[in-house]
């Protein structure tokens, strides 16, 4: 299922980016070589656990790198070139063009503002009048499913539970109607039937207004659920890429497959866990050659001798040296 | 095992925090002012109640009185010498007693709650809007003159300082998991607070202690200065500034500007210090997030 | 039938006039394990809370080996701790910053079992083996260890005295889902090889399908349904369990059947 569109352009595709920050011990390398591309309309995971990089990636998308980070490769997002923009257009990217949601929702809002004044603020700087982006954010608030929006409108964050704040946030990133949606572990924070909700509304608008979604997540199982694609990243790489559909059923790279026989499910036959040694890495703690072949059942010495190239496998891309012998 | 990045980091950045040049003067100077306190007896050149008008306002750089003599012909640089006692002993002992005084107020405000808490917070408020200096003032006109009662009536001003950071931060630590933990463990009330809580309050209390120490001294040579500290003929550096006054008039000011200096620098070393402590707990924390 | 190592009795609490727990009883037998599911404000947590004498009940009986426990009295806090301890959410929090591990593990059997400096230091490292940590991790600040690292620790301490329940609040949520899987493993060795008894207070009921047998859901302070887990999870009697089932993602996730679920829910 995977959604190329050749004629238009990618809402967000970042190639070859990779991340070293500056301490006084010397430079920490933190990405290498992670290459995502999010088309328009189309919703794509990128899951990974503590350290993967995964929300760093998808803060790259905005031009936001942690202070001192040295970038090389190239990110485009809704047309810029993320890394070689100026202030003035990174400001205006992310005023229109691109969005965020983050995980905690009150973290994320000013709580002495009304609600109204943070949905109508990215309308109001690209110049929509006061009265017509007053209007849309109506319109907005009713399309996330918040009762009596006019209301909404009026009142204060601490006025909305953890659930419904998280729809006018994600109602406040749609207004300007972006190209690029980045969600970073959007239900997280929530419960299980406020993550269903929230997940429901995000997928509707983000399908009405056609915008590309990077769904960013330590939750294989939801990321499965709600993408098309998904990435899989771990100690700073890319390991895997492969449409949700076989990405379950078949996963191609050792990471992912442990992964998963690591988490328990509610749903199917309960299957004993098996548990991953050790423990996640950052790419700076990561052994050369394959990251993860110091926690791999199947690594051996050729592993080691360098990192592997990502190349095709079945519908997946993976970056291991023998994936066919993951295959179920 | 493997430590992680940032534990790996926060140990190099322990190796590597040294203390600044300012610090470390500011610690010799202090060291020196206290040894020759300490000292005085051994190291003064005269006597530090020997008059001698003849002797009297002689300039620095007079052979034998390297920084000169005040009106009554005493050797400055002497006095001084002895004035570092009761001037560096008597801010100590504002700063421990209301120490003592804050510490458990502010501890007990915060572990009791509720009313206990409401009632001394506003007894903090109270004593904390009243101005030290009349407080000590009333203090001396209760008790009579002598050091003591300006010390406790300082004391007692200060400890709201000290009695609202306790409380604060005695608040914020005390929601922290693992005193519940301890709770859990069996541990009681007090203990968790003794051992847990005040130790990992401890350095925000020197810090602010030390800067309590530079009030206090400044405050007790006010008093002194106004004639209601230290009885002459002792010798301490407010008192020489109050003695020195006729001196700066007939135009010999050293007697007044060397025991004037010795507050300054020491006031100065006293809050150089303190900042220090009080700057390397903020980076302890951001060490551990 | 085996006396229940914990007997819970109608147990009600309430902040002012807000009931968070409101006539909660169940029974734990020893060595089993209980899960106690909810969502956010369904009382699960004020439940654990009581359990572990963190809050005292409005009303309602607390009986653990066949003993009532409750006052704040210095023999009655040290009697529940030897009989039940609780493992936090944030394993970091939890621990001293100040204290090594290995300090912060011997604290409570100096408590408990006092004895020679060299007995607790042997029973301290017989403990953190028990629980996978090296000798070095011990010798560590809580703040130079992984989280996982942290919660083994939390789960030595806790261990330490040789409870016969263990309160597990959360305990397994903040991990990774890899590092996970390992502490739900030791858990799952500790109680074949010790016989302690759990309860499992999770909002996961993935995790709580691996790591008890009997299960209860909570709802605004109210148990709504009881049962064996795996059989609540296959044909869940409640519409708010099935709820809760029906909302973890899933291929092929019907988000408009959710959410009308939802709404008849709310309007019972």
């Amino acid at each position: 299922m995977l959604v190329r569109e050749t004629t238009t352009r990618d809402a967000l595709a970042v190639e070859g980016l990779g991340l070293t920050i500056g301490t006084r011990e010397g430079a920490l390398p933190l990405l290498a070589d992670v290459t995502v591309r999010v088309g328009r309309g189309e919703t794509v995971g990128l899951v990974g656990e503590s350290g993967s990089g995964k929300t760093l990636t998808a803060r790259t998308a905005l031009g936001m790198l942690p202070r001192g980070a040295r970038a090389t490769g190239r990110v485009t997002a809704a047309g810029l070139d993320v890394l070689a923009a100026g202030r003035t257009d990174l400001r205006d990217l992310r005023r229109t063009r691109v969005s965020m949601v983050f995980q905690d929702p009150r973290a994320a809002i000013n709580p002495l503002r009304r609600v109204g004044d943070h949905l109508t603020e990215g309308l109001r700087a690209a110049g929509t009048p006061r009265r017509e982006a007053a209007r849309r954010a109506v319109d907005l608030l009713d399309q996330v499913g918040i009762d009596d929006p006019a209301g909404a409108m009026r009142r204060h964050p601490h006025q909305f539970s953890g659930g419904m704040l998280q729809r006018i946030m994600i109602a406040g990133a749609l207004a300007t109607e972006p190209e690029l949606l980045l969600a970073d572990e959007p239900t997280t924070a929530l419960d299980v039937t406020t993550q269903a909700e929230v997940v429901g509304v995000l997928r509707a608008l983000q399908r009405s207004h056609g915008t590309g979604l990077l769904f960013v997540t330590h939750d294989l199982d939801l990321a499965a659920a709600v993408c098309d694609r998904i990435y899989v990243m771990y100690a700073g790489r890319i390991v895997e890429e492969a449409d949700s559909a076989s990405f379950a059923v078949a996963p191609a790279h050792p990471y992912t497959r442990a992964l998963l026989d690591a988490s328990p499910s509610v749903h199917g036959d309960q299957g004993p866990l098996r548990a991953i040694g050790g423990r996640p890495r950052s790419l700076a703690e990561a052994p050369s050659g394959c990251s993860f072949r110091d926690r791999c059942p199947r690594a051996d010495h050729d592993c080691a001798l360098g990192v592997p190239a990502t190349r095709p496998h079945g519908t997946s891309h993976v970056a291991c040296l023998r994936p066919e012998q993951v295959k179920p | 095992m493997t430590l992680t990045v940032p534990a790996l980091r926060a140990r190099a950045a322990r190796r590597r925090r040294h203390r600044p040049l300012s610090v470390r003067l500011a610690a010799a100077f202090l060291l020196v002012v206290a040894g020759t306190g300490l000292l005085a007896p051994l190291l003064a050149p005269h006597s530090p109640d020997t008059t001698s008008l003849v002797n009297a306002l002689a300039p620095p750089g007079t052979p034998g009185h390297w920084l000169g003599t005040d009106s009554t012909g005493r050797d400055v640089l002497t006095r001084v010498m002895y004035g570092a006692r009761l001037s560096l002993l008597a801010p100590l002992g504002v700063v421990l007693l209301s120490a003592a005084l804050g510490i458990t107020t502010g501890l007990v405000a915060a572990r009791a709650g509720g009313r206990v808490d409401a009632v001394l917070s506003r007894c903090m408020d109270i004593v904390f809007a009243f101005p030290s200096l009349l407080l000590a003032m009333i203090a001396v006109a209760v008790f009579g003159p002598g050091l003591a009662a300006p010390v406790c009536a300082l004391a007692v001003s200060y400890a709201p300082f000290l009695g609202r950071i306790v409380r604060s931060v005695a608040l914020q630590e005390g929601a922290r998991p693992y005193m519940e933990a301890y709770r859990v463990m069996g541990f009681g009330e007090l203990w968790v607070t003794l051992r847990h809580l005040l130790p990992n309050v401890a350095p925000v209390l020197i810090a602010q202690g030390t800067l309590s120490f530079g009030y206090a001294l400044v405050d007790l040579a006010s008093l002194s200065y106004l004639g209601l500290g230290v009885r002459p003929p002792d010798a301490d550096w407010g008192s020489m500034i109050s003695q020195a006054q006729s001196a700066i008039l007939q135009g010999a000011p050293w007697s007044g500007i060397v025991p004037g200096l010795a507050v300054l620098l020491t006031v100065v070393s006293v809050n150089v210090i303190g900042e220090h402590v009080g700057g390397s707990i903020s980076g302890r924390g951001k060490e551990e997030t | 039938m085996t006396e229940p190592v914990l007997t819970v009795t109608s147990l009600v609490k309430k902040f002012g006039r807000v009931t968070a727990v409101d006539g909660v009883s169940f029974e734990l037998a020893p060595g089993a394990s209980l899960g106690i599911v909810g969502e956010s404000g369904s009382g699960k947590t004020t439940t654990a809370r009581v359990l572990a004498g963190l809050e005292e009940p409005t009303s309602g009986e607390v009986a653990v080996a066949g003993e009532h426990v409750r006052g704040r009295s210095r023999r009655a806090r040290l009697r529940r701790a030897r009989r039940l301890q609780m493992i936090f959410q944030d394993p970091y929090g939890s621990f001293d910053p100040r204290l090594t591990v290995a300090e912060s593990v011997a604290e409570p059997l100096r408590l408990h079992a006092p004895g020679p400096a060299a007995d607790v230091r042997a029973r301290v490292d017989a403990l953190l083996d028990q629980v996978g940590l090296s000798r070095r991790a011990g010798d560590s600040r809580p703040g130079e260890l992984s989280g996982g690292q942290r919660q083994r620790a939390a789960i030595a301490r806790a261990i330490a005295v040789a409870p016969r329940v263990l309160v597990l609040d959360e305990a397994v949520a903040a991990l990774d889902v890899s590092v996970q899987a390992q502490i739900l493993a030791l858990l799952d060795d500790l109680r074949r090889e010790t016989g302690i008894s759990y309860v499992f207070v999770s909002h996961d009921l993935a995790v709580v399908r691996h790591a008890t047998e009997t299960a209860v859901v909570m709802r605004h302070g109210r148990i709504v349904e009881r049962g064996p887990t795996e059989r609540l999870l296959r044909e869940p009697a409640h519409p708010y369990t099935r709820l809760l089932i029906d909302s973890v993602p899933r291929p092929g996730w019907d988000l408009e059947r959710l959410a009308r679920d939802r709404r008849a829910l709310d309007a019972l």
